[in-house]
């Protein structure tokens, strides 16, 4: 069925109306059309070890794309990372730094890409990321399926809008006895819950801003689209709420992704920038079985691999640069979730930014006077509502937190009291850093059906898009964590042979099959997964030869992480065991043969 | 003489009879097909096009999909265009073999199509069912498999699958050690070898075409035999048999509602809808809002299911229950030997079965059919062993032809076997001359569902001036059929869209409504709260025995037009007149 405000929607998006950008980014965050021709030219460039792959096409119709990486040796199967960015609409930065990432290993050809194939996807959520680029500008999540959110029996017949034609989407705050919202005594341009037990009563509604098109008394609570990539994927999906659509990929340009991956087993790990973080902070395990239908989440075996990677993706970052660690499980219906518990593979995902909590902190010089500000990212993770536990911290958190108490104590004596809310701390650092950009002063405006009503609060993209100066830095950082990765990801090889004579032509022939990677071969929710790819090993006799005993094409699914390892004896009859050999091979990790020393 | 004047007036007699399928005594029907037999899918969906040049009209047919191998998914669909185009009324989905060796319900469909259209003039009912239902009969939603169970070597139960290769047994190779048919009979026995002394099973002393488990150790073993399982070969080397066979999924694991990927149930795939079978049913369905019944064909085991299938998902709303089981119980009655089931507690648990789907992701009331059943051999107590019984059948009723006796067969990896067995149409198919009752039955099984779909009346009850100008208007809405506009579950999980009430006139602004809580206090009401009170969404359903009365405050003057619009029960309108 034709809807027309899906057309315009999608044409708007597609316009490639140029939104105001408030910063000059030393990484381009691209329109998907952009992004389409830099992948192509990135590919391009080193056609040697690059090549361009379209998966499949968006619901718009744009290209869901990727460029694999592999050395001129590497064979047809090799291990693989993928690495994914972008499948959250206003994550245009992941998708720049997985392009940076893509451009550096094609430029600079990294012992990694000699031994391990890297396919590098920027973007998924194509259509959700045009409103970056639209006039006016809005941060978006949703770009297709289409729910009645109100249920008043029509569709997207309410949409966010540009009400005060400032080119951007922002937020209104509604006069409403009603509201739950009050302005923050500590900054009255932030917004908090009312609380009753101090007395609060709530003075308005935030809604996005927009028009009551449908003069239902309530502005802008039925848009086009309201399907969500990220909340598409099958494992946790959650059936009939509005982002989750009406069946797991039901958005094409997933669902591409998602059939790649399928059909690709030598993929072996993924390395993921989006909202799920099992990096930030050690994440905790739900166990290892829950019956015939597991727990959603890290098993524990793999929590306690996950847990070492992440050290060594905070350790590539100063402190202040880290963000809020996410919570321990992945999000339902998320691709980090299908690609571990469904999929079974190595999945590693960090956040890139989060806009901190904390005014940046000056650093003590020599004398102990303060300097300059700086950020303290530590400390920004202790602010977080969604703390990790005590356990999970970094070394120096405990005392950071201390800190941090003895200062708010002190500031309890000179403001209003009670904390200040989650957006009060924001636009603390706002305030003390030039990214102004980030907040829209709340202006009061008559609105045409709600009556006089304020417009503005934190402007879109202001709590995914990182300072233009730490552009550079963070993706340096992730990039050598990804070159990293090779030393972690497991890696099959083969002992010599060991051939022992037992006398009337009969030898018997030992090979020793080992991981030599950090990394078990399989998560445990690989081991669980009914696809896991199996190791085969093969005995290879040579002429004249005869198996007297073992097996003939032995196979096996996991070896334990730092040099585990699996036995193979066979017996055989031979004039010579010149010739012979043994062979492993698996998907996901490629092949290795061993011959009889000569 | 009288023979021959019974002979010539035969065919006399027959042609001016009227057509009343299901009868004994009745003309020639305007298409005349066999229901003794089963069909590969193209002449299957041959004789469906028979009925479709019979009756263009009435009945058209369209492709929805291609299935892996390249066939087409065809959906028919019946309805009579003079009661209004298909979207316009309530419909009814029916659909058969999802599994590629559970086949009867394509003739079954097939059956039911061609029982309304033929009786479509001469059974006031049928003519009813037709002016208010449109039905979408989809006979095959597996039809590789389907032409797999024909064409190939199979067994009663193989194989359920479709054909898209998977690789089953993890070692790289797809399909690569199917069963196989190694004495060329056409069907997958058993096989059998004699190891006196040392092996597991006996030879029935009254039949030895049996075999009877008795164990290695005493008292009841040794066995003098061993079962190697299906009839084949090692044909990868590997030391196994028949371990990656054609396909090896399940499409009725792969539906989205409470679907469960394949390490917790065998063949659900890599996510729901994953096979272009599965994508192409599920499309037509969620661009068919109108279907308010959902019957799905299966075999075997004698059952009528409903959901959940999976203990976790809890019950299913009281109210829509009473609805199931009304259907239910009535289809025991219907079905011999049936049980109407749930299908976790009763059966046995599915994650992202198509009846779950259609109940609980679509808010339809839906029923899975096990058709066929052992006890429809014989309801003779003498005949109480299922495999005695079955063999019993094969002699007396098939002559013998039910069961290829046990021969020798020199196996490549067992040496001397034995291979016998039942053919694969006997045991989850009804044979020839029961397939025409089973169709029928079950097709009768439908065409009840299909009543029960809703139907809304409205009536205008009450036009009083209550003063000022104002006038107040009671009007009453009726579902006079036991499936609700809208299932509890549709109103809990907000599936699809709320019910909407309009009242429209040129001269008339409607200022309030609420719907009347007390038939004798015309001021109780439950004043509707929405922006305007002329259009209002309602997303609890209309049930039967439930009527809605709803008072309009209106002012102005002249007719107006009350309409309920529906997805499931269409659009229905009264009209009226404040001077009334």
């Amino acid at each position: 069925m034709w809807n027309p405000l899906l057309s315009v929607a999608l044409a708007s998006s597609f316009a490639g109306a140029a939104g105001p950008i408030p910063q000059s980014a030393p990484l381009e965050l691209l329109t998907p059309e952009q992004l389409d021709q830099k992948l192509r030219d990135v590919a391009a460039a080193a056609p040697d070890v690059a090549s361009y792959i379209e998966f499949g096409r968006s619901l718009a119709g744009a290209p869901v794309a990727g460029i694999s990486i592999g050395g001129p040796e590497l064979p047809e199967l090799a291990p693989t990372i993928l690495v994914v960015g972008g499948l959250e609409g206003p994550r245009a930065f992941e998708g720049s730094v997985v392009l940076d990432h893509a451009r550096r290993l094609s430029e600079e050809r990294p012992e990694l890409i000699q031994t391990t194939r890297v396919i590098c996807v920027p973007r998924v959520a194509m259509d959700a990321s045009t409103s970056r680029f639209a006039d006016p500008q809005a941060e978006t999540f949703a770009s297709f399926h289409d729910a009645d959110t109100d249920r008043d029996g029509l569709f997207g017949e309410d949409p966010a809008a540009d009400v005060d034609g400032d080119g951007r989407i922002a937020w209104m705050r509604v006069p409403d006895v009603k509201g739950k919202y009050i302005a923050d005594p500590h900054d009255e341009r932030a917004n908090t819950e009312a609380d009753p037990k101090v007395g609060q009563r709530g003075a308005f509604r935030v809604v996005r801003e927009g028009f009551d098109a449908d003069s239902d008394g309530e502005a802008s609570e039925d848009g086009p689209f309201d399907g969500r990539v990220d909340r598409g994927f099958s494992a946790g999906w959650e059936e009939h709420e509005a982002h989750a659509a009406r069946f797991p990929l039901e958005e094409p340009g997933a669902r591409a992704l998602a059939d790649y991956v399928i059909e690709h087993p030598e993929i072996a790990l993924v390395l993921l920038y989006d909202s799920t973080d099992n990096l930030g902070a050690a994440p905790k395990g739900v166990g290892n079985s829950g019956g015939r239908v597991p727990k959603q989440g890290w098993m524990d075996g793999d929590a306690k691999w996950l847990g070492a990677l992440g050290k060594v993706w905070r350790d590539g970052l100063e402190k202040g640069a880290l963000p809020k660690p996410a919570a321990h499980a992945p999000e339902p219906g998320s691709f980090a979730s299908w690609a571990y518990e469904h999929r079974g593979l190595w999945v590693v995902a960090g956040r890139l930014w989060d806009l901190p909590m904390k005014a940046p902190k000056a650093p003590k010089s020599e004398e102990g006077e303060e300097a300059e500000p700086s950020e303290d990212g530590e400390a920004a993770m202790e602010d977080s509502a969604e703390k990790p536990a005590m356990d999970d911290k970094p070394e120096e958190s405990a005392d950071e937190e201390m800190e941090s108490k003895e200062e708010m104590e002190s500031k309890e004596d000179e403001g209003p009291p009670g904390d200040p809310s989650d957006q009060a701390k924001e636009l603390e650092w706002i305030d003390a850093t030039e990214e102004s950009w980030r907040f829209i002063p709340w202006q009061p405006f008559d609105h045409p059906q709600l009556g006089p009503v304020e417009i503005g609060g934190f402007a879109p993209f202001a709590r995914f898009d990182p300072p233009a100066a730490e552009h550079e830095s963070i993706a340096a950082a992730r990039y050598d964590f990804l070159l990293g990765l090779e030393s972690w990801l497991p890696r099959l090889s083969l002992d010599p042979l060991q051939v022992e004579a037992k006398g009337a032509g009969l030898f018997e022939v030992r090979a020793s099959v080992v991981n030599g990677g950090r990394l078990p071969l399989l998560p445990d929710a690989g081991g669980r997964a009914d696809h896991r790819p199996r190791v085969i090993v093969e005995l290879q006799l040579p002429d004249g030869a005869t198996r007297v005993a073992g097996d003939s094409r032995p196979f096996f699914e996991n070896l334990s992480g730092e040099g585990g390892r699996r036995e193979y004896v066979w017996l055989i009859a031979a004039d010579s065991v010149t010739g012979l050999s043994v062979r492993a091979s698996a998907p996901h990790l490629g092949s290795v043969t061993q011959e009889v020393a000569q | 003489m009288i023979l021959s004047t019974l002979l010539s007036l035969t065919p006399l007699l027959q042609d001016q009879l009227p057509i009343r399928p299901g009868l004994g005594i009745s003309g020639t029907p305007t298409v005349e097909l066999a229901f003794n037999r089963l069909y590969d899918t193209t002449d299957l969906y041959g004789h469906f096009d028979s009925l479709v040049a019979a009756w263009p009209e009435l009945f058209s047919g369209e492709t929805i999909g291609t299935s892996v191998g390249g066939r087409e998914l065809r959906v028919y669909t019946l309805n009579d265009p003079a009661s209004g185009e298909p979207g316009t009324k309530p419909a009814m989905w029916i659909d058969a073999n999802v599994h590629g060796n559970e086949v009867q319900g394509g003739e079954t469909i097939l059956y039911l199509a061609w029982y309304v259209l033929e009786s479509r003039g001469s059974n006031e009912r049928i003519d009813d069912l037709l002016a208010n239902v449109t039905f979408y009969m989809c006979p095959s939603v597996n039809p590789d498999g389907r032409d797999h169970w024909f064409a190939a070597a199979n067994g009663a139960s193989s194989s359920r699958s479709g054909i898209s290769p998977i690789d089953s047994d993890q070692d790289g190779l797809f399909d690569e050690d199917p069963t196989n048919d190694l004495d060329g009979d056409g069907h997958v026995g058993q096989m059998r070898k004699y190891t006196p002394g040392e092996g597991t099973h006996r030879l029935n002393p009254d039949d030895p075409r049996i075999m009877e488990f008795v164990g290695r150790r005493a008292p009841r073993g040794p066995g003098d035999w061993i079962m190697l399982g299906s009839e084949g070969i090692d044909d990868d080397g590997d030391g196994r048999k028949n371990e990656d066979g054609v396909g090896g999924y399940d499409m009725n694991r792969s539906w989205p509602s409470s679907w469960q990927p394949g390490h917790v149930q065998f063949g659900a795939g890599p996510y729901p809808l994953y096979w272009p079978e599965t994508r192409a049913v599920a499309d037509f369905l969620m661009a068919h809002p109108e279907v308010a019944a959902v019957q799905s064909f299966h075999n075997s085991g004698g059952m009528i299911l409903r959901g959940p299938g999976d203990s976790g998902f809890g019950n299913y709303p009281g109210a829509d229950l009473r609805v199931y089981d009304q259907l239910g119980e009535e289809g025991e009655k219907m079905l011999p030997f049936y049980n109407y089931w749930v299908i976790w507690s009763d059966l046995y648990t599915v994650f992202g079965g198509f009846v779950n789907w259609a109940y609980e992701g679509l808010g339809i009331i839906a029923f899975t059919n096990e058709q066929w059943t052992d006890d429809r051999i014989s309801p003779d107590d003498r005949l109480d062993d299922e495999t005695s019984a079955r063999h019993w059948f094969s002699d007396q009723l098939l002559m013998g032809a039910g069961f290829k006796d046990w021969k020798p067969y020199d196996h490549p990896l067992y040496g001397e076997v034995e291979i016998g067995g039942f053919v694969k149409d006997l045991g989850r198919v009804p044979p020839a001359f029961m397939i025409e009752e089973e169709s029928h039955r079950n097709a009768m099984f439908c065409l009840i569902h299909a009543e029960a779909t809703p139907r809304v009346e409205i009536e205008v009850a009450r036009v009083e001036e209550i003063g000022g100008g104002v006038f107040a208007v009671d009007v009453k809405f009726e579902n006079t059929r036991a499936i609700p506009t809208r299932t509890a579950r549709a109103s809990q999980r907000k599936i699809g869209l709320p019910d909407q009430i309009t009242f429209a006139g040129e001269s008339i602004e409607v200022l309030a409504v609420g719907e009347r809580t007390d038939r004798f206090q015309p001021e109780e009401l439950d004043l509707d709260e929405g922006a305007d009170p002329s259009r209002i969404a309602r997303e609890r359903g209309l049930f039967d025995g439930e009527p809605l009365e709803l008072r309009y405050f209106v002012r102005g003057s002249g007719a107006f037009t009350v309409a309920f619009q529906s997805e499931k029960a269409g659009t229905h309108t009264v009209t009226g007149d404040l001077a009334q």
